[in-house]
């Protein structure tokens, strides 16, 4: 077997930079699979414009970083830029999200339409993002150029003994781990995600207990739109480039994460995510680019077949 | 019950008020059957306008609308003679997207539009694949300023097969000279030799897998060990491919895409990755806009139109009209040129057909050329002219510098 790989496949440091490439990538899956977890976790909404409120966050983090001089000349500080592109990108991706629910989800919800109505919706919403983004940005790719960003240090490398890391891509795996902290301990420590917990359980009884639901549903579309806004961001500074069909793409790479992961769960999107991104780049350094997409996804549904829930899913009881 | 009643009365009405003007339309279109005409003939333009490649094509659509402006008033124009007698032209315009189910719905609206007489495009060779059979079965001439794929041309294979007896030509060369062009250059140039390693990578399409197939088994063929990889173009995360090339130690990456940002963003990341070889982009690459990482190479079958000298004037008019060329479309304006002077030739009897067109396109010979080089076609429909593949090297300043002229 060990015949099949070549001398430099076998080392420590090729395996690393591989598990970093996939850890890197799997982060920004995983990111945008949270949002799509949370929102069937409370709603069993397939939200498939969940990727479009990505490409927007990437797009609003383009503008603010142009609006500051772009990466080669910015007009402060590039931590200053880059936090501002987050911030506009995350807030501006949230209040997409509650838009979205807003218009396109709740009168559906409220006329207590069939399960079809809203994913047909959501499909609606997803290409008319798409368009609209076509209209007002034009099709061809707008580049952060974040190589440029302080002549390039971003990019250069981090030596750890014998392995080696950008400091773009610690930064998007920091960010990641950062946001998944702070995600966790808002659901588990604060009364909103309390409600979100009781309402994702069950959500007639927590309505019945009082709990605000459409205020549990706004926030979860919210808090699921932030973290895409800041995917959105963080995968314009690692691969440069955001056209509008880039979240289409994207997103149903997560939504697979979500489904690997167990959808409904917020840690199974995460592992999901960074599953799939991992399987991706070993797939392309050790096999070959050519079989990456077909490798990763037999090993998801082989996977799928023996646990059809996800990883952290539990089955749905029958009803007899 | 009455509700329903309603409803099925509206849509009975509905139903027959379609009836009525399909019908109307029909009569309409038998009552006047012969609409192509030699006064203003109708041609359509196509090409990516939107979508990732959409820069690429509306440098395309522009150099045939800046055609259009010199024939139509008469102007001088390369290769084409004074004594001909010009037959006005208009033109429909329509977006494929580089998208071969959009190309192929296109091809349908253009086939059942019996005004148009002939079809510029398609833009990439896995449009023609797909609507090329379509414009074939409504007799319509096609002729492309891109599509390089070698088996368009060639009548063994299933593609050339079907657009065969002069339904599709080009007046760029095809992609066998650009592979062997390619291979050639790494070879005497960048002193890629036997034993020496070279990664290779298509971006899974019908343009870019034949090519980087022919270049693979090219480069196998003088003993370099070649690292064949395929990415498609909407993925974007190049950091594993450049890993690869990286501990490889390959010498040159050969990137065959019709996304030109997508080469600057795989060279961007195979430098960070501490890549110390070079990074050659085949011609879908030939983009200055969103290609411009210095000390690339690029081929392309296009020469940089500002260094042609009898292109000069045309440029001009294009630069005051859209802004900057690309180049890239400045070969649709010798496609559609070579449409004109077709349309030009079947309409001397005052009447014109598409089969008639199809015939004359394929005798057009053009002496000269804004490209700086005659073009004729040959049976096959490949340019019989002199226009090869050159290759260029990226200045530090983004521009195209032109290393070997084909």
């Amino acid at each position: 077997m060990l015949a099949y790989f070549q001398d430099f496949q076998l080392t420590w440091s090729y395996f690393f930079d591989q598990l970093v490439a996939g850890l890197t990538l799997g982060s920004l899956y995983g990111l945008i699979a949270i949002g799509y977890s949370m929102v069937y976790g409370i709603l069993k909404l397939l939200n498939f414009a969940h990727g479009e409120v990505f490409m927007i966050g990437s797009y609003i983090g383009y503008f603010v970083l142009t609006w500051l001089g772009g990466a080669a000349d910015p007009k402060i500080p590039v931590a200053a830029t880059i936090a501002l592109m987050f911030l506009a990108a995350m807030l501006g991706a949230g209040a997409l999200g509650m838009i979205i629910e807003r218009f396109a989800y709740r009168p559906l919800r409220e006329k207590r339409a069939s399960r079809i109505a809203p994913l047909i919706s959501a499909l609606g919403v997803s290409f008319f993002l798409q368009q609209l983004a076509v209209i007002l940005f034009g099709s061809a790719p707008k580049q952060y150029n974040a190589f440029a960003f302080d002549n390039g240090s971003l990019f250069t490398n981090v030596t750890i003994g014998p392995f080696t890391i950008q400091y773009m891509q610690l930064f998007v795996i920091v960010t990641t781990v950062c946001l998944m902290a702070a995600l966790a301990v808002f659901i588990a420590r604060t009364q909103v995600g309390r409600a979100m917990r009781a309402t994702s359980f069950d959500l007639e009884a927590a309505s019945m207990m009082g709990i605000n639901v459409d205020r549990v549903i706004v926030v979860t579309f919210f808090i699921g739109s932030v973290l895409a806004g800041a995917a959105g961001v963080m995968n314009g500074l690692i691969f440069q480039n955001v056209d509008p069909y880039v979240g289409f793409q994207v997103g149903l790479v997560a939504f697979t994460a979500a489904v690997v992961g167990g959808i409904g769960s917020i840690p199974g999107a995460m592992i999901g995510g960074l599953a799939i991104g991992i399987g991706r780049a070993f797939s392309i350094g050790y096999v070959s680019s050519s079989y990456q997409d077909v490798i990763v996804f037999a090993i998801l549904i082989a996977f799928l077949l023996l646990r059809p829930s996800g990883l952290f899913g539990t089955p749905a009881p029958q009803k007899v | 019950m009455r509700k329903a009643i309603v409803v099925a009365v509206s849509a009975v009405t509905a139903v027959a008020a379609i009836a009525a003007t399909v019908a109307s339309a029909d009569t309409a279109r038998v009552a006047s059957p012969a609409a192509p005409n030699c006064k203003l003939a109708t041609i359509a333009l196509t090409g990516p306008y939107t979508g990732p490649a959409g820069s690429a094509g509306l440098d395309q659509r522009n150099w045939g609308r800046t055609f259009l402006s010199f024939w139509n008033s008469g102007k001088a124009i390369p290769g084409v003679p004074r004594t001909l007698k010009r037959t006005k032209l208009k033109a429909i315009e329509s977006d494929t997207q580089l998208n071969p189910q959009v190309a192929a719905t296109v091809a349908v609206q253009l086939r059942s539009n019996k005004d148009v007489i002939a079809v510029n495009g398609f833009s990439g060779s896995q449009e023609n694949v797909a609507g090329g059979p379509i414009l074939r079965r409504g007799g319509l001439s096609f002729v492309s300023g891109s599509a390089t794929r070698a088996s368009l041309t060639d009548p063994s294979t299933a593609d050339g097969g079907v657009l065969r007896n002069g339904f599709f030509r080009r007046v760029v060369p095809n992609d066998n000279f650009q592979a062997r062009t390619d291979v050639t250059y790494m070879r005497q140039k960048l002193g890629v030799g036997s034993g020496d390693s070279v990664m290779t990578v298509d971006s899974a399409e019908a343009y870019s897998v034949p090519l980087i197939t022919l270049a693979s088994s090219l480069l196998r063929a003088a003993n370099v060990n070649v690292d064949r990889q395929s990415q498609p173009a909407t993925q974007t995360d190049f950091t594993a491919l450049a890993n690869r090339a990286v501990a490889q130690k390959v010498k040159v990456v050969l990137f065959a895409t019709q996304v030109a940002s997508n080469a600057q963003l795989f060279a961007q990341q195979l430098k960070a990755r501490g890549y110390n070889g070079e990074f050659m982009g085949t011609d879908g690459t030939f983009d200055s806009t969103n290609f411009k990482f210095p000390g690339a190479y690029i081929s392309s079958f296009s020469l940089d139109i500002h260094d042609v000298p009898v292109a000069k004037p045309y440029v001009a008019a294009f630069e005051k009209k859209y802004g900057e060329t690309i180049s890239f479309g400045a070969p649709s304006f010798v496609a559609v040129q070579a449409m004109a002077m077709g349309i030009s030739a079947a309409c001397a009897n005052g009447k014109v057909s598409r089969a008639e067109v199809r015939r004359e396109i394929g005798k057009v010979k053009m002496s000269n050329t804004i490209l700086g080089a005659p073009v004729a076609f040959d049976k096959a429909g490949d340019v019989a002219g002199g226009v090869g593949f050159s290759i260029f090297k990226i200045g530090n300043d983004g521009s195209y510098n032109i290393v070997q002229k084909g």
